[in-house]
């Protein structure tokens, strides 16, 4: 009967709980934040959020409002500001499923590591987003442009850069986890991919820039921007980055072409489907030597010369010439990072792994070390297919 | 059917798996890669062999007399005054550990999971949930473990199955060329962590329904769970690298975030939390019960069931003043907690080891 | 030492003054047969179901008389083989054989006369009320302290008919009907083995219901049957008018909402426990018969999962632990979810779910809380119901609670896909009681998720299988064989393995003669 009787207290404790929903929170109450933005201002920092409305996004009635919301605040703590925008949202802002932060380019000028502790350290971000820096704008404009086919431009932005790195290669998709490694581990530095508006940011947040068929204002993924540090120091162009990428063994797919020939105009391209990059590190002496050995393996694309891929002496030779333009790329990288004294590349850390011992007394003079870093790179270029026709167009036009 | 109280083998074998995982399978590879870097791995794995050769030493003890707990032993071999005086010591330890790993649990959801919420409250509905698990007895909790271990296993599984193709072997290079000592000086905070308190489990040692099978399962036991502790510190370090595993407090958790399979398998890091719930419950029932054991063998009581409830109270109170922060906690584990552990799951154990064996060869001469 | 006894007597006659007539009946029969009759009636209140019919037999006319209880005989066989047995028959065999007292008379009756199968000698009132109102004839003879219960039992039936709560597709349609003797045949029809034992004993001061305990001595554990005899005998009550009385009465833990003891109505499941070494109670005027013990996973498992081939048998059964769980924690998980770990859903999935939550006035655990009581209603409604109004019902549950719910904005549509998943899940479960235990359970469940979360609904699940380990029905641990783990009895546990693999009986409940099955694996014919 004691046992009774302790059961039915346990019962009776449960209406208590009924009154202790401490960090329950309706889903109607939650203001999803789907992007944050972080600029300079003189108070300290300027943050930015986009928040969606989902009424708008996966209602049954949609009206013409626009299916996000951007709110700015400053602050001198990236928390504070975030805090103080409770006085103009009307829910509390939610940031779980936050898809991108976007930093200001004169604020990543300016050095972004304190800004990064509260947004790792915080329990409701999480680690799947990507870090961008906003080209020549801030990050704020680039928040406000509405974007066609994706309700949510934060989504837009993200699923661009995903297929921007996995099919073109010159971007790269950095999240918080590898963007605090490089920032803290010597031996590295950190990159982050731009993000670049065509036409004009005020346009581009009206309405009407996604009710005509050819939008005012687009976002673009722009090219790799490297730091130094945590300040970023330059940005990377095109081929750089591209070759940023090789090195980094990021490329996915993408694309490369060459001249045909002396006798034939036109050029012949090709589909890069895999790539595999290893780095070596050797200490010789107090000398240290990277070593880059690539393997790129491609099919031909797109064939705009009459020349006879059906040749395996031409397909050597537009092996050879393609080989050529990767090292090319990829020495054009390295000099732009030697330029800017950053080893974005992780030259560092490879030989802190492959020679640990004489990477400790090289560690403290690595910029140094850097800029005279001996590199060699080798790369191994081979065509696999040549697509679904074998004879050019062009060799058997009449 | 049978009055007396009996765990079989493979039970035991899972009780002492889940209390070698206990809370450490989510912050030891924090602590570990603080010192090992690189090779905390290896730390992992040197702290569970010598987890295994300490729980040989248990053994041991048992062999002295299967018939007695270590409360029990204590009375017998020590006398019964100092007997009782090393018990209560003893007893205190026990409380610790149940206290450290209730305030750890308690500490992880209001840091990860339930933000808002009092830590008294979270502490209150965990041992209020552990309490009627005591008070059913051991039998019932080692049958519940049996229930919910195969869902640890699958959890375990799914987890490093899931986060595998992340996993980047350059970020546990350089293997065992630098930083030897730390390595080494990482094992010692988690021998002393999850392995010295498995002494607490050599008092369920007598309640196994065979001797022989108890000592079998003690060492499979420990051996898996040393085996789990390695492969998760492992892949922390594999999916995370160091840094990462080191600034994270729970990093088990984190690499539960890192699950993503083709864009809608994510955020289940949720199945990281389950591991850690059941193995941890069931690591403060087990050890709860041992306690209160304890306490009643020394205030000769006859059914421990008597002492649960006001030890219960005690647990609350100290459980919410021991530690100002999270802080507090990790520091004390690497700091404080290992000559502590170590008194009691290294030197106690010596001790009685060294004195039953006198007694054993005079009683024979 | 006779003051005591004395004593003794006296308190006795008193406490008989004090109960009601009825149990005044120990008294043995009176010889003269005016003095029963009257007796009879006067005990019977004059009942008019109950016919006296008084009659002579012989040719020195001895006067007899006949009792039955209309309604419960068959009236052709106490015609055929009693009255005109004893009237006609008895004058013309009573030449052969020289009767010279009514003892005489009543040795010849017993011995020569009456041919019917069943003949029960009785002597006191109390055997004669009995067996008069189970349905026997009774017979007595002036001058005579003794009787004779002629077993006439014969009443409208409902016949053996189809199951009506565990129906199959493939397997025996045959259900238990409420007639204790027609249930035992359909028993012994299946199990011919001598060692299959059926005791029987009266249970219940005024309903007097016959209950049998049904086993295979030699397989059955001689503890358990000891138990259960132990059990059945302790109970006091008046009546027992369905095994769901038994049930509750000598189940091993009270305060618990899992059934411990197996409940059916069909046959081929009863068989099946016998033979694994259980034991079956079957009361008289209940379809339903009890199993016992009964172990968790046997609420998860349809006979037909023995009728079907082993692969889709298991699959099933691993369907219907998924249903348990989802009929148990769909609303709490959903609750959760959706107010503590918005980040665990999907950005997506989020999105539409907030859309529809826009003006919603209720928390989710309110509105949870309604669908859930409202579908409760429903299903209860819909069970008392008059058949032609039950499409009528399920009409308005789908259109006016669902649909028009959902257009005004009372409810959100995705609460209504989560309450329908779970009240279809709970159908799934193939016995209806373990299916009651998870509706209680669920509304448990529910307050702690919108309490705690994902942590809540794990504390949940941590106590329930707390709770569920301390159980035992008749010693044997609830959830054995998978903890207790069993690995000799996996083989017809969560899957249910090939005929030829399950080699022995399940090892808890039966420990003697274990072997079961034999049979080498079937081979293909060689080619």
């Amino acid at each position: 009967m004691k046992k009774n009787g302790s059961k039915a207290l346990l019962l009776f404790m449960t209406i208590f709980l009924l009154t202790g929903c401490w960090s329950s929170r309706e889903l109607s109450d939650l203001a999803v934040v789907t992007a944050l933005g972080i600029d300079k201002h003189e108070d300290g920092y300027k943050l930015t959020v986009q928040v969606m409305d989902p009424g708008e996004i996966a209602g049954k009635d949609l009206t013409t409002r626009t299916s996000v919301t951007t709110y700015s605040m400053t602050g001198k703590t990236v928390f504070e500001a975030l805090r103080r925008l409770t006085v103009t949202t009307p829910r509390k802002l939610y940031l779980s499923h936050l898809r991108i932060i976007l930093l200001g380019q004169e604020f990543s000028e300016g050095g972004i590591s304190q800004s990064l502790d509260f947004i790792s350290r915080d329990h409701e971000m999480r680690l799947e987003f990507s870090l961008m820096i906003t080209k020549n704008m801030e990050a704020e404009k680039a928040l406000k442009i509405l974007t066609p086919i994706e309700k949510i431009p934060a989504n837009k932005i993200y699923s661009s850069l995903q297929t921007a790195q996995d099919n073109w290669a010159p971007a790269k998709i950095v999240e918080l986890d590898e963007l605090v490694s490089s920032l803290t581990v010597p031996g590295k530095e950190a990159v982050l991919t731009g993000l670049s508006a065509v036409g004009s940011p005020e346009v581009g947040a009206q309405i009407e820039n996604v009710e005509v068929v050819d939008s005012h204002t687009i976002v673009n993924i722009d090219e790799i921007g490297v730091f130094k540090d945590d300040k970023l120091v330059g940005w990377f162009n095109e081929n750089e980055s591209k070759g940023f990428n090789y090195i980094t063994d990021n490329v996915r797919n993408t694309i490369g072409w060459v001249e045909c020939g002396k006798e034939e105009e036109g050029t012949i391209s090709v589909e890069v489907t895999k790539n595999e990059t290893k780095l070596k590190g050797s200490i010789d002496s107090n000398l240290p030597k990277i070593t880059i050995e690539t393997t790129i393996e491609a099919n031909i694309a797109d064939v705009e010369c009459a020349i006879d891929v059906y040749d395996q002496s031409k397909i050597k030779e537009i092996e050879g010439k393609l080989k050529k333009k990767i090292e090319e790329i990829i020495k054009e990288s390295i000099g732009k990072a030697k330029e800017l004294n950053s080893d974005v590349f992780g030259f560092g850390q490879v030989l802190s792994r492959q020679e640990p011992k004489q990477w400790k007394q090289l560690k403290d003079n690595w910029d140094k070390e850097f800029a005279d870093l001996d590199i060699e790179v080798k790369v191994k270029f081979n065509i696999r297919g040549t697509g679904t026709i074998t004879e050019t167009l062009l060799g058997n036009m009449k | 059917m049978n009055s007396e109280v009996k765990i079989n083998g493979r039970q035991f074998t899972i009780l002492v798996i889940m209390n070698t995982l206990g809370s450490a399978i989510i912050m030891g590879p924090a602590i570990v890669a603080s010192y090992g870097r690189e090779n905390s791995w290896i730390s992992v794995l040197i702290a569970s062999m010598i987890g295994i050769l300490v729980v040989l030493m248990y053994i041991q003890i048992f062999k002295l007399d299967r018939n007695k707990d270590i409360f029990q032993l204590l009375e017998k071999l020590l006398g019964k005054w100092l007997g009782k005086f090393i018990s209560f010591l003893f007893v205190l330890y026990v409380f610790y550990v149940v206290i450290g790993n209730l305030r750890a649990m308690g500490d992880f959801i209001i840091t990860h999971i339930l933000v808002e919420t009092p830590l008294e409250v979270m502490i209150l509905l965990i041992l209020i949930t552990c309490l009627i698990g005591v008070r059913m007895g051991i039998e019932v909790i080692s049958r519940t473990s049996e229930v919910f271990f195969p869902y640890v296993a699958i959890a375990i599984f799914l987890l490093i199955a899931m986060v595998f193709k992340e996993a980047e072997v350059t970020k546990i290079q350089p293997i065992l060329q630098t930083n030897i000592g730390g390595m080494l000086a990482g094992a010692v905070p988690l021998i002393g962590y999850p392995f010295f308190e498995l002494i607490i489990l050599l008092s369920l040692m007598k309640d196994v329904n065979k001797p022989e099978k108890a000592k079998k399962a003690f060492i499979i036991g420990v051996t898996i769970g040393g085996f789990l502790l390695t492969s998760i510190t492992l892949m922390c370090l594999l999916v995370l690298g160091v840094d990462l595993t080191v600034r994270n407090t729970y990093p088990t958790y984190v690499l539960g975030k890192k699950i993503s399979i083709a864009d809608f398998v994510e955020r289940v890091e949720v199945i990281v939390a389950i591991i850690w719930f059941f193995t941890i419950f069931f690591k403060i029932m087990t050890i709860f019960y041992v306690l209160s054991v304890g306490v009643s063998r020394i205030l000769n009581l006859k059914s421990y069931k008597t002492v649960t409830v006001p030890i219960a109270y005690f647990i609350i109170v100290f459980a919410v003043v021991l530690a100002p922060n999270v802080v507090y906690t990790s520091q004390f584990i690497t700091g404080t907690w290992i000559p502590l552990s170590a008194t009691f799951g290294l030197v106690l154990p010596i001790i009685l080891l060294v004195v039953g064996l006198l007694k054993e060869n005079k009683t024979r001469s | 030492m006779s003051k005591l006894s004395q004593v003794f007597k006296a308190l006795k006659s008193k406490k008989i003054v004090m109960d009601n007539v009825s149990d005044d009946d120990n008294m043995p029969l009176n010889k003269e047969i005016k003095k029963n009759i009257s007796e009879v009636s006067k005990v019977l209140g004059n009942s008019f179901d109950i016919v006296i019919r008084e009659f002579k037999i012989g040719k020195n006319p001895i006067e007899a008389c006949l009792f039955y209880t209309d309604g419960l005989i068959d009236k052709d066989l106490v015609h055929n083989y009693v009255l005109e047995n004893l009237m006609i028959d008895g004058r013309k065999a009573e030449s052969d054989e020289k009767i010279s007292s009514n003892q005489d008379m009543y040795n010849f009756i017993k011995n020569s006369s009456l041919t019917s199968v069943e003949l029960t000698e009785i002597d006191t009132f109390q055997a004669l009320y009995q067996h008069l109102l189970s349905g026997d004839t009774i017979v007595l003879l002036n001058g005579v302290s003794k009787g004779f219960a002629v077993g006439s039992r014969g009443w409208e039936d409902r016949g053996v008919q189809e199951p009506s709560s565990q129906q199959v597709v493939r397997g025996p349609k045959d259900a238990f009907s409420e007639t204790l003797r027609t249930n035992t045949a359909l028993i012994r029809r299946r199990i011919k083995d001598q060692n299959l034992w059926i005791e029987t004993q009266k249970i219940g001061k005024k309903s007097k219901t016959d209950v049998a305990i049904a086993y295979i001595n030699g397989v059955v554990n001689e503890d358990i049957v000891l138990e259960i005899k132990e059990r059945l005998k302790k109970i006091e009550i008046d009546a027992i008018l369905d095994s769901g009385y038994i049930e509750e009465l000598i189940q091993d833990e009270i305060y618990t909402p899992f059934p411990t003891i197996f409940n059916t109505e069909r046959p081929d499941a009863v068989s099946a426990g016998i033979l694994e070494g259980r034991v079956a109670i079957i009361v008289d005027g209940s379809p339903f018969v009890l199993l016992a013990p009964a172990l968790f996973i046997d609420f998860f498992q349809s006979s037909e999962d023995y009728y079907q081939r082993s692969d889709i048998g298991s699959l099933l059964r691993i369907l219907r632990f998924f249903c348990f769980f989802l009929a148990l924690l769909t609303p709490s998980a959903f609750i959760a979810l959706t107010t503590f770990h918005q980040e665990m859903i999907p950005t997506t999935l989020l999105t539409s779910l907030a859309a529809q939550r826009e003006g919603v006035p209720f928390p989710a655990f309110i509105e949870a809380l309604i669908m859930e009581i409202t579908f409760e209603i429903l299903r209860e409604a819909g069970i008392r119901l008059p058949r032609a109004v039950g499409s009528a019902i399920s009409i308005v549950g789908a259109l006016v609670l669902g649909q028009a719910a959902v257009e005004a904005g009372i409810v959100s549509a995705t609460m209504v896909i989560v309450v329908s998943l779970t009240a279809i899940s709970s159908f799934v479960s193939p016995t209806y009681n373990m299916a009651i235990s998870v509706r209680i359970l669920r509304f448990g469940f529910m307050i702690l998720a919108a309490t705690f979360g994902l942590v809540g609904i794990i504390l949940g699940l941590i106590i329930m299988g707390l709770h569920l380990s301390s159980l035992r029905s008749f010693g044997i641990p609830y959830l054995s064989p998978m903890a207790p783990f069993i690995p000799s009895d996996q083989d017809d546990a969560l899957i249910r393995l090939p005929v030829w693999i399950k080699e022995n009986r399940p090892r808890l409940i039966s420990q003697i003669d274990v072997k079961r099955e034999a049979t080498e694996q079937p081979k293909p014919p060689p080619k």
